[in-house]
């Protein structure tokens, strides 16, 4: 017995003297934060190595997460990427999962409003990339935990049989007119209803916003527990004649595939941004670090633009045919919640919610 | 051969099963011996513990000299090595194995002796040969009729020259003419074979049949031990009495007993005479007993010694038999059950019974 | 031998325990205690049931379980019933018709069959369509997201099994009886009223209250069609709690979960008793006995239209709903201008895209492995249960333990323990082999002890006389006689385990991608076209399962559920 558990012992001295300096060692190799001259160079033969990456993303999958998935494959062939769908919360609770369970599968986590969160919960790192340099200092983490990936507009949507465009509202008051009672329906995500009310209260102001959901309330909106995107699928097939929380360029696209859709922004415009995290400890870090590269390069958020999302790169911008829901191309404010707002105000925009909407 | 001793098994509540009570018997080298009794006397309990499958509560068990099972010293020997042959109720023949590997497995299974593949084929063939069964070798166990899946059964059993051959109510499951041939051909095959057999019955006429000795079980106890003639002539108390052949039983006092082991009984009809071998003195309450064949029915004759066993009565049902007549003859308020040969009597006769003394028995009816 | 325990049972209740104290320790423990911001146990709280119990929506949520079980358990036994009357005791036309359309429907994932109502009722589908034509009006007619849709969706959804488990029911009633009735001067009305159902009143009654505890713990249909109308039950509760917050409110989850346990835990024990009653007037004595069959004369058409009908709602309309999704670029409503749009598309995706192929192959290496050791496990167990081995009594109650948790709240526990557990297989496919291993156990022990019942005693006992230890009479005799009811025990949790959608929803990972909890996460994201090819796929797979395990429990006359 003594001498098994002094021999244990011993092993233990040994490997706890050996990982003091190798973890020092590992921190300079995290290819998360390294900037030498090598670094493309290094992250090309670690990816080959890992030969995978797996991306949690809340992006439509078909429409744009595909695409990029697709461009970063036919550029390095040899890392295998897998995506995950999902909504906010249904990332945030997988991730942090994975953390605690000690078993991290995400290499790149890219979403809406989860920047603050994740952060809190320490399960994220910084990182560093040469794209990051070509975006404003002032729509990027100072501390480098995460970077803009894509802007969304949000704003109603109708269907263009059911309704025709002279009858549609063209404002938040005209939501109230009795007509349209029953013939609403929104996502109640926290980044459908729970952040409609936030832009409302962000606009309006405490009292007025509370004066306008009460009697929004009285319309009985539908509540679609699943992503903005079914919202507007729904209203395609004809099952709700509005929308009031999609994503602003989704009725756009579908309505170019021949759909009976169409986007009715509202002033002043509700914008929020997306980012990409890195998550501590990620199982293939090289190719994460590639993969973001990527995703915030020209040719990344490239794919976005082709795939009618607004990229966040100053330099990129969005396809014209979106420019009749580009607030300042048809004369709209921008009502802009950063992710830090969106996460203080969560709180108080779902009690409003659970007060007013929840049967 | 077989030594039971002061065999106890009780039964946890909820269980099924008749218990035993302080059994002890011995089966020597060569005998056929039969635990009769109803259901539930505990004989099947008794042949389980000797096989093996059950754990008795306590006693002590040997077999060929070998401890089998001693509760004092905690010695259990499981049933897969005390080297046995069984045939159960249900044949128990496995209907996946072919009627071969069913009699080939024990040898397979053999622990002490390796058996080589050609010595089981030849040893299977020959026993499958003594049974009539080599025919069907390669068979499936499943398409034997039911006297066929019997056979195979005691094919299996005797296969491996077990030490002992223990039979549950092997023919219980046969229709009644397989029955009587499987009973004779048992019989030559266990003398032939020479093996010890533990024979499990509730059909007398089996027991008495076939067995070398019978031990009569009841309420989990042995009532009586002794060959089918002893058994069946002179039953040793009131319960082998009736349950081993038909008898009709007069309950009385015993009044008095000679030294040449003669008794009288007081009993409904009067006193009667009868030989008590058996019966000691003082023992109060004790019972004449007649079998119905040994009866004398006279037409009443009006005269001789009324006095000795002789009793008037009057024929009141008649059941003819084929080979015999029955009939019920009431003599006062008792009713006597009457043999005799086909067509002697009509209903509603006055006759005169009539108990041969040396054929009447008085016996003991404690344990009723 | 009673106080002598052998190791191998030892071993079995030692697995067991290990797989079924932790769900519960785990589950009331995360119900009583706060998370902190990264996801670890902080301080003790009563405050997610004190949240419960006062929120406004509670008692509707309650309410609306009752009504929803309710319902679907009388729905399902009235379609039920009637088509194992019509196929058991009639001469009505087309009578095998209903085997083949139950059969195809067991191998329809749940949710592609919920899905294909959605859009087959919904506002703009077909029907309300329909009716608007027919009646006029441009408002719909029906709403499938209300409670009256769930029930009529998870009653048709369980039909198919209440026909294949009373068709036996009516199939082994002495016809005696009822002739008894007949020439008592009853015609067929009062016969069928006084004496057929009233005899199969006691597996009727059993039969419903098993639907009823099947749509209590039910999540698909809920989920799908009861939340975009606001209609909450206690599971979808659950997965609200988990999916609509940030941070994820898993201590209220589990509080729901708890207490869904509680509710789950009386109605089993009332279930068992109402099915210890079946047996009452089991009639079937293996003397004489032979099934009469009703002449219906000329109203043999008219059922026999009907029996087209029942499998042309059951398995027909979703199926043909499902084929049209999937063959169009984005889902609309069946009509003549929508023709042009269709082709292949969706199904060129499906079978080209590796995570796809992935979620394919995951789901049968899942199925199968779980199947297999279910079935390995519960051969032990079974025949230890069958035979009373000493610590039988423990096996058999820790077994069926797992029957208590409802599927969505086996996987919030088993979350819960992949994450503070410390065993590092959170996501894996391994960890839902484990998951599905421990939930249906109770099924396959169920099987294999039916299947022991079935061996003799005396087939064992002769294999110790003649001279086999305990293992080798397992292997040689008990194995070998059992293996048709462990074949269809290994199907039966093999279509279960594919099924499954709730049991795993929160613990598949980008690794263990299977196919129904992709065709879930397919319609939350509004992909209907990919959704509906991909099930068509699967559907055609399962089929050829579902149909083989038919075969083989009539081969073996063994029970189907």
């Amino acid at each position: 017995m003594r001498t098994a558990a002094s021999y244990f012992l011993a092993i233990g001295a040994i490997v706890t003297l050996g990982a003091a300096p190798a973890a020092a060692q590992a921190a300079a190799d995290n290819p998360a934060m390294y900037r030498g001259p090598d670094r493309e160079q290094r992250l090309i033969e670690g990816a080959r190595k890992e030969g995978q990456v797996t991306v949690y993303s809340s992006m439509i999958a078909d429409q744009a997460l595909r695409p990029i998935l697709n461009g970063f494959e036919a550029k390095y062939p040899f890392v295998k990427p897998q995506y995950v769908r999902d909504d906010p919360p249904q990332q945030l609770q997988k991730v942090m999962a994975e953390a605690r369970a000690g078993r991290m599968v995400v290499d790149v986590l890219e979403s809406t409003g989860l920047e603050v969160p994740v952060r809190a919960a320490g399960i994220d790192q910084p990182f560093w990339s040469p794209e990051v340099e070509a975006y404003k200092p002032e729509r990027r983490d100072p501390n480098n935990y995460w970077a803009p990936t894509r802007y969304s507009y949000l704003g109603a949507c109708y269907n263009t049989s059911l309704v025709k465009p002279g009858e549609a509202p063209k404002n938040f008051e005209d939501f109230l007119d009795p007509k349209w009672k029953g013939k609403i329906a929104w996502s109640s995500t926290v980044i459908g209803a729970m952040l409609f009310i936030t832009g409302v209260r962000n606009s309006m102001g405490e009292e007025k916003a509370l004066a306008y959901l009460q009697k929004l309330a009285k319309q009985d909106i539908a509540p679609i527990a699943s992503a903005n995107r079914v919202v507007v699928d729904r209203v395609m097939a004809g099952e709700y004649a509005l929308c009031l929380d999609s994503f602003l360029h989704h009725p756009i696209i579908s309505a170019r595939k021949g759909a009976p859709v169409a986007p009715l922004p509202l002033d002043p415009v509700l914008t929020v941004v997306s980012s990409v995290m890195m998550p501590k400890a990620p199982p293939h870090p090289h190719a994460a670090m590639l993969f973001i590269d990527y995703l915030l390069s020209k040719e990344g958020q490239g794919k976005l633009q082709s795939a009618d999302y607004f990229p966040a790169h100053p330099e990129v911008s969005a396809s014209p045919d979106l420019d009749k829901i580009v607030p300042h191309k048809i004369g709209l404010k921008e009502n802009f919640i950063s992710p830090p707002k969106m996460n203080a105000d969560l709180a108080r925009s779902r009690a409003i919610y659970q007060e007013l909407f929840a049967k | 051969m077989l030594h039971v001793e002061n065999l106890t098994k009780v039964y946890a509540p909820g269980e099924s099963g008749g218990g035993i009570r302080a059994t002890s018997f011995h089966v020597t080298a060569g005998e056929f011996y039969t635990l009769l009794g109803p259901s539930g006397c505990g004989k099947t309990t008794t042949l389980r513990s000797v096989a093996g499958l059950e754990e008795p509560s306590s006693g002590r068990m040997t077999l060929e000299d070998r401890v089998i099972f001693d509760s004092s010293t905690g010695v259990f020997v499981p049933a897969n090595q005390r080297r046995l042959g069984m045939v159960f109720q249900s044949y128990a023949v496995w209907p996946h194995m072919s009627v071969f590997d069913n009699t080939a497995f024990p040898l397979r299974m053999s622990r002490g002796k390796r058996w080589s593949n050609t010595e089981i084929r030849q040893r299977v063939t020959h026993t499958l040969e003594t049974m009539g069964l080599a025919a069907f070798a390669d068979r499936s166990a499943a398409q034997l009729s039911g006297g066929q899946q019997q056979r195979l059964a005691l094919a299996r059993a005797l296969v491996a020259e077990p030490r002992l051959l223990l039979l549950d109510e092997p023919l219980s499951n046969l229709d009644a003419l397989l029955r009587e041939q499987m009973r004779s051909e048992l019989r030559r095959l266990q003398k032939d074979v020479g093996v010890t057999a533990v024979y499990v019955t509730h059909d007398q006429s089996e027991a008495l049949a076939l067995s070398d000795r019978i031990a009569v079980m009841h309420n989990g106890r042995i009532a009586q031990i002794g060959t089918p003639q002893q058994i069946y002539h002179q039953p040793g108390n009131a319960f082998v009495a009736t349950f081993v052949g038909r008898s009709n039983l007069l309950r009385g006092a015993l009044l008095e007993r000679d030294k040449d082991g003669n008794a009288r009984i007081a009993t409904a009809l009067g006193p009667v005479l009868c030989r008590a071998p058996t019966v000691t003195t003082g023992l109060a309450p004790g019972a004449a007993l007649i079998r119905p064949e040994h009866i004398v029915l006279t037409a009443i004759a009006g005269t001789g010694d009324a006095s000795l066993n002789r009793f008037r009565g009057r024929v009141s049902q008649v059941a003819f038999l084929g080979e015999a007549t029955e009939c019920v003859v009431q003599v006062g308020n008792v009713e006597i059950l009457v043999r005799g040969p086909a067509g002697q009597y009509g209903g509603s006769e006055a006759v005169d019974v009539f108990f041969p003394p040396e054929r009447t028995l008085a016996i003991a009816v404690d344990e009723l | 031998m009673i106080g002598r325990i052998s190791p191998p049972v030892v071993i079995l209740l030692v697995l067991l325990c290990a797989a079924i104290v932790p769900p519960f320790v785990f589950l009331s423990y995360s119900s009583l205690h706060y998370l902190d911001a990264s996801g670890a146990f902080g301080a003790f709280t009563f405050e997610h049931f004190a949240a419960i119990f006062s929120s406004r929506t509670f008692g509707p949520m309650l309410l609306n379980s009752l009504v929803y079980a309710l319902g679907s358990a009388l729905l399902a036994l009235f379609i039920g019933a009637a088509q194992a009357w019509l196929a058991e005791r009639t001469d009505a036309s087309f009578r095998q018709i209903l085997y083949v359309a139950s059969i195809v429907s067991l191998g329809i994932p749940y949710v592609l069959y919920i899905v294909a109502w959605l859009l087959f009722l919904g506002k703009a589908g077909p029907f309300n369509a329909s009716l608007q034509y027919l009646f006029g009006g441009t408002t719909p007619y029906i709403n499938v997201y209300s409670l009256g849709g769930m029930i009529f969706v998870e009653g048709l959804l369980w039909s198919p099994l209440a026909f294949l488990l009373l068709s036996p029911v009516f199939r082994n009633s002495d016809a005696s009886f009822e002739e008894a009735a007949s020439v008592c001067g009853a015609g067929l009305l009062s016969t069928l009223r006084y004496v057929t159902f009233r005899m199969a009143r006691p597996a009727l009654l059993a039969l419903g209250f098993l639907v009823f505890i099947k749509a209590s713990e039910s999540f698909e249909v809920p989920a799908l069609v009861g939340l975009p109308g606001s209609t909450r039950v206690l599971t979808t509760a659950i997965y609200q709690k988990l999916t609509l917050d940030i941070p994820p409110d898993v201590g209220s989850a589990s509080a729901f979960g708890v207490m869904l346990l509680v509710v789950m835990a009386i109605l089993l024990q009332i279930y068992s008793r109402v099915a210890a009653q079946t047996h009452r007037y089991q009639t079937v004595t293996g003397k004489g006995f032979r099934p009469r069959v009703v002449r219906l004369g000329r109203w043999r058409y008219a059922a026999g239209a009907l029996i087209v009908t029942i499998p042309f709602i059951v398995v027909v309309v979703p199926l043909a709903t499902i084929l049209w999704a999937a063959l169009l670029p984005y889902y609309q409503p069946f009509s003549m201008k929508a023709l042009p749009l269709l082709g292949v598309g969706n199904f060129v995706q499906v079978l080209n895209s590796p995570s796809f192929r992935g979620a394919i192959v995951n789901s049968l290496v899942l199925g199968a492995a779980a199947a297999t050791l279910v079935t390995v496990l519960s051969a032990i167990a079974g025949w230890c249960v069958a035979r009373r081995v000493a610590g039988s009594r423990l096996i058999d109650t820790l077994a069926a333990l797992p029957l208590v948790f409802p599927a969505i709240v086996l996987g919030l526990a088993f979350l819960e323990i992949f994450v503070h557990g410390g065993a590092r297989i959170y996501g894996s496919l391994l960890s839902l082999v484990v998951v599905s291993v421990v939930a249906y156990m109770p099924y396959g022990l169920r099987y294999a002890q039916l299947g022991v019942i079935q061996i003799h005693p005396e087939l064992e006992e002769a294999a110790a006389i003649a001279g086999a230890r305990q293992t080798g009479t397992f292997f040689r005799v008990v194995l070998p006689l059992l293996v048709p009811a462990l074949i269809s025990c290994w199907l039966f949790v093999f279509l279960l385990a594919v099924r499954a959608v709730s049991l795993l929803l929160l613990l598949v990972g980008p690794d263990s991608q299977i196919v129904a909890v992709t065709l879930f996460d397919f319609w939350n994201n509004g992909q209907i076209g990919e959704l509906a090819a991909l099930g068509c796929v699967w559907t055609a797979i399962m089929t050829v399962f579902s149909v083989a395990f038919l075969i083989v429990a009539r081969r073996y006359q063994l029970p189907i559920a």
